[in-house]
């Protein structure tokens, strides 16, 4: 019987957490453990957390370095068999998403199992690239994949990436030999949030950091990537693809921080 | 176009510039775009332009002349009219002052029926900080916006609300008010000037050096009854007119040294009033201690007190004399108000101004004894009436607050109007008062003698969930801003509605200072919604209401004087029960005075009305574990038990009831009866963990506590494993009560969860032997 553990990350989000918990402890299979791990919140979530007592397996209310310190920190406790992070708001997409899982993931052969993540804002699946296209980026969410519990704490998130470190983690995943395995189970919903930001610079510039180092040799991830960048570029920013086509990535971003102060 | 227009007044230039009449000035045409653009880039303009315009006028005057704008009319004179700051000639010049419902209209109007009378040739002026009407008449004016005074709204904006001396702007506003040329006649000066203003409470002092033959009756009301009147109408702050009104007003308190912190609280409560109310009246009473001879004061209960008295001293004031003015105010506002915009919390908040008012007015005027009576009886007048919303300061006053009225009729929707046109109530408390109430409204709602002495220096909040009940949840927190001892805090929780709530909800939070609004990200349940409010409070006792009940007037005083400050107790008031077909008090003297471990063994039978809403503390609360966030089903119930079991003792609450429980339409129907049974069965079983209290027959309890969900499955099968336990020697009903506390327990199904515990049961003894 495949034991899961479930991993979830909070600070400050008293809701957010309630609601995740809340999901959690509506599955209706129940081999399980969960891990709490609470970067030191400041408001009433860590009395909240602490309010759950024994049902949460493993709390740990600490400082960290970001949140894929975090991760790190809480995926070592885990003693399950598959992992799955469902951080504070992100919540199970109904009871039976555990059990649904439990019958089809294969634990001889599926070191990553992905499902599908459902927009919170308006109840759609969230698309990812194909399942070809994985050295331009993510193919699935980060928050829909059941991870062998061996591959993640062997290999563990690199905080120096803050935002990608998901991406960077499931790239080396899949170059050290890792099975990864797409299905159609709905796993998780959660709020996304769309629009530029600084945090999309530093995706591209890390993208293109992972993803070249990885795949540069058999693909032609930097155009890719920064034909995809032009495109987004002209599109948050609206501004003319002529004028966006001769630019380099690194004109484009810095570019951007002016096109973007136009905006504001 | 070229023209000519006379200058009656200075207004009359704004007047006309920033209406854009068709018209050019003789003496500089070349500037009149300029002017125009000006005022089109926004009000902040106005003195500019009248900087340059005074200085355009006091060399120009003589050369102005009047377009008319009928052009059969006879073509307006010419007009030679001195520099204002020289047509000063002796001449009767009065300002009638005071805060806005205090009275001032009234005598105004009066006032100038007696000078009409009398023959003056008279200007007068009705409320020219803001309105452009000059009739002895007030009543009957439109008040839209052509009669605005721009000149009178830039003078208010520009100039401080407290000023004593001269002022670059303000002084030339005061000789529009009491220098300029008759309006009826500009070749001769008047002989009289009459002016009302409500907005120049704090710059009396001015007045009455700029022109050292003017008198001021100054209108005094007691701060209840004004407030009250201004809530209903406009707001003291002028938002409709002018939006810096409140900070301005803040920041010149503060700079004048009184502390403004609780105005930072909510944007339109009650505070504000009070504290502007004060302000000026202080102000006032000052500056008629400083010019005795020159400053009237004509209070409002001395005139309801001994009408004729007050009026002869006025009489020999103005030093006009007529009968005429006995006709219009020997009828003083009566002494019953048709409506109340004021809560009880309210009237506590404004505790401070009552009593100010009484010391430093009414017992000067009336004496000690009769001002206490006189106060008392305002006061209780505010006990019984219908309550309406204050429109004062609404986001309605805010936008249009001339087509106020005309909106409402229209239908047109706002914040405000959802809060206000809220459904009828289906639940009437005065009804249910009249009904169920040995005293009256007025006896009942009376605020307690000594707050502290029942308070124990301790504080007393609510929490309330709301999902979806904006049609009740107004209705829900009024009855706790309306108590007889009015709540410290009150939060609601809005547990991610769908409908208004969230709107009417942060229209009550602007209103009043105790209420403050979480609004929820998820939609959580009412367990969670009530631990996350009761975090959120900060007091040391609370209570819970659902968004669909109500608070009885008494429920705080009784359940605070109950618990006397122990925060080892739980105090709970009887229940009016509100059923389809009728309402009856639910008494739960069952309860009453037990230990707590006596109430965790009546608890587990649900037998008697079980206490809602309890007064406890918070620490208790937390000791207890607090409400289990993952229940959706007889939670309450859960958490009453755990309380129980950890509480010295449950004391009765006098008074008729605590809530007012709304059972018009049945609550959980559409739950199935297998989850009811479930959920009973669950938590009957888990309480056997929380403590060794138990009821005497432990079987019995289960089957009144289970009541009439017995027949379903899970229920039988619960039954027969405790029973099974029961029979067994020496056995630890802990135990068996943790099956049902485990996590994997929650979400099981009732078939695996009946078979769980019919296993154990069945192997209770073995696995005593084995360990």
């Amino acid at each position: 019987m495949i034991r899961f553990s479930i991993i979830t990350i909070v600070r400050n989000d008293p809701v957010g957490v309630i609601r995740t918990l809340q999901s959690v402890f509506s599955q209706t299979y129940q081999n399980y453990e969960l891990i709490v791990q609470d970067g030191a919140s400041t408001d009433e979530t860590s009395d909240v957390l602490r309010s759950f007592g024994d049902w949460i397996d493993n709390l740990t209310i600490e400082k960290d370095n970001g949140i894929y310190d975090a991760m790190n920190r809480a995926l070592r406790r885990a003693t399950g068999d598959y992992l799955l992070f469902l951080n504070a708001a992100d919540f199970f997409f109904d009871a039976k998403v555990l059990k649904n899982i439990s019958e089809k993931i294969n634990i001889e052969k599926d070191d990553l199992f992905a499902g599908v993540s459902v927009r919170d804002e308006d109840g759609l699946p969230h698309k990812f690239r194909v399942e070809g296209k994985h050295w331009l980026g993510n193919t699935f969410d980060h928050q829909a994949v059941f991870i062998r519990r061996s591959i993640i704490q062997g290999l563990e998130y690199n905080v120096r990436y803050k935002i990608s470190a998901d991406l960077d983690f499931f790239t080396r995943a899949r170059l050290a030999g890792c099975s990864i395995r797409y299905d159609d189970t709905k796993v998780v919903r959660k709020p996304y949030s769309v629009g530029a930001s600084a945090a999309f610079f530093d995706r591209v510039s890390d993208r293109l950091r992972i993803l070249g180092g990885a795949y540069g040799a058999d693909y032609a991830v930097s155009d890719e990537i920064l034909s995809e960048a032009r495109s987004t570029f002209a599109r948050d920013f609206d501004i003319p693809h002529a004028t966006v086509a001769g630019h380099s990535l690194d004109e484009l971003l810095i570019q951007a921080i002016d096109w973007g102060n136009l905006l504001r | 176009m070229t023209g000519e227009i006379a200058i009656r007044g200075l207004s009359d230039l704004y007047i006309a510039v920033s209406a854009q009449d068709e018209m050019t000035i003789a003496t500089a045409p070349e500037r009149l775009d300029e002017i125009r653009a000006q005022l089109e880039q926004g009000s902040e303009l106005y003195r500019t332009i009248f900087d340059q315009y005074f200085r355009l006028i006091s060399q120009h005057v003589p050369a102005l002349a009047r377009q008319p704008r009928d052009a059969t009319a006879p073509s307006a004179h010419r007009l030679s009219t001195p520099p204002v700051s020289r047509i000063v000639e002796p001449a009767l010049r009065i300002a009638v002052s005071g805060i806005g419902r205090s009275g001032t209209t009234l005598i105004y109007q009066q006032l100038a029926k007696l000078l009409l009378l009398d023959g003056r040739k008279a200007n007068f002026r009705y409320e020219p900080y803001l309105w452009n009407i000059r009739s002895a008449e007030a009543k009957g004016n439109p008040f839209d916006m052509s009669q605005l005074h721009h000149f009178g709204l830039m003078v208010h904006k520009t100039a401080p609300l407290f000023l004593e001396g001269p002022d670059p702007v303000h002084d030339p506003f005061i000789d529009h008010l009491f220098n300029e040329r008759w309006d009826r006649d500009q070749s001769v000066a008047p002989d009289t000037y009459l002016t009302k203003v409500i907005r120049g409470s704090g710059r009396l002092r001015s007045y009455l050096t700029r022109f050292p033959d003017l008198k001021i009756v100054a209108c005094l009301r007691n701060p209840v009854d004004t407030i009250n009147s201004s809530l209903g109408m406009f707001s003291f702050f002028g938002e409709e007119f002018h939006a810096d009104d409140r900070s301005r007003f803040r920041a010149e308190m503060a700079a004048r040294g009184a502390n403004v912190d609780h105005l930072a609280t909510a944007a339109r409560c009650i505070e504000w009033y009070g504290a502007w109310w004060q302000a000026f009246t202080e102000e006032t009473l000052v500056t008629a201690a400083a010019f005795p001879d020159r400053v009237f004061l004509f209070c409002y209960e001395t005139f309801q007190n001994a009408p004729q008295g007050l009026l002869e001293q006025l009489f020999d004031f103005v030093g006009v004399r007529n009968a005429g003015l006995y006709m219009g105010l020997s009828k003083p506002a009566g002494a019953t108000i048709k409506s109340t915009s004021l809560t009880q919390h309210d009237m506590n908040k404004l505790g401070e101004q009552i009593a100010y008012y009484v010391t430093s007015v009414l017992e000067p005027q009336l004496g000690a004894e009769l001002a206490s009576e006189r106060m008392d009886k305002v006061v209780s007048r505010y006990l019984s009436g219908q309550f309406s919303f204050p429109i004062a300061g609404s986001d309605l006053g805010r936008r249009a607050p001339i087509q106020l009225r005309g909106m409402m009729v229209n239908g047109e929707t706002s914040a405000f109007l959802k809060l206000v046109k809220r459904s009828n109530p289906l639940v009437s408390l005065p009804d249910l008062i009249e009904k169920h109430s040995p005293d009256d409204a007025v006896r009942l709602r009376r605020p307690v003698e000594d707050p502290a002495a029942i308070k124990k220096s301790k504080t007393f909040g609510v929490v309330i969930p709301c999902h979806n009940n904006a049609a009740t949840v107004s209705n829900a927190v009024l009855s706790c801003l309306n108590q007889s001892l009015p709540y410290d805090e009150i939060v609601v929780v809005n547990d991610k509605s769908n409908d208004d709530s969230a709107e009417i909800l942060a229209e009550l939070a602007d209103l009043y200072s105790s209420v403050k609004v979480v609004n929820l990200p998820a939609n959580l349940g009412p367990a969670a919604a009530r631990d996350l409010g009761i975090r959120r409070l900060t007091t040391d006792f609370f209570t819970q209401l659902d968004s669909d009940d109500l608070f009885w007037p008494t429920k705080n005083a009784c359940e605070a004087a109950a618990i006397a400050g122990d925060e080892t107790l739980v105090a709970f008031s009887d229940i009016l029960l509100l059923r389809p077909e009728k309402s009856f008090v639910q008494s739960t003297a069952v309860y009453s005075g037990k230990t707590g471990s006596e109430v965790f063994s009546t608890l587990m039978a649900r037998t008697s009305q079980i206490p809602r809403d309890m007064t406890l503390s918070r620490k208790l609360y937390f000791e207890a574990g607090g409400y289990n966030m993952t229940m959706r089903l007889y939670e309450d119930w859960e958490f009453k038990l755990r309380v129980a079991a950890k509480s010295r003792a449950w004391i009765r609450a006098e008074g008729v009831a605590g809530t007012v429980y709304n059972r018009l339409s049945p609550g959980l129907s559409g739950v199935d009866d297998s989850l009811h049974a479930r959920a009973l069965v669950q938590i009957f079983l888990r309480a056997l963990t929380y403590s060794d209290a138990r009821p005497d027959d432990l079987l019995a309890a289960f089957d009144l506590a289970i009541g009439h969900f017995k027949t379903r499955h899970v229920a039988t099968q619960a039954r027969g494993a405790l029973q099974e336990v029961l029979a067994k020697s020496s056995v630890d009903l802990r135990h068996f009560g943790d099956l049902s506390a485990r996590r994997d327990v929650t979400s099981m199904d009732n078939a695996a969860f009946g078979r769980l515990i019919g296993t154990y049961a069945a192997g209770y003894q073995e696995t005593k032997v084995t360990t």
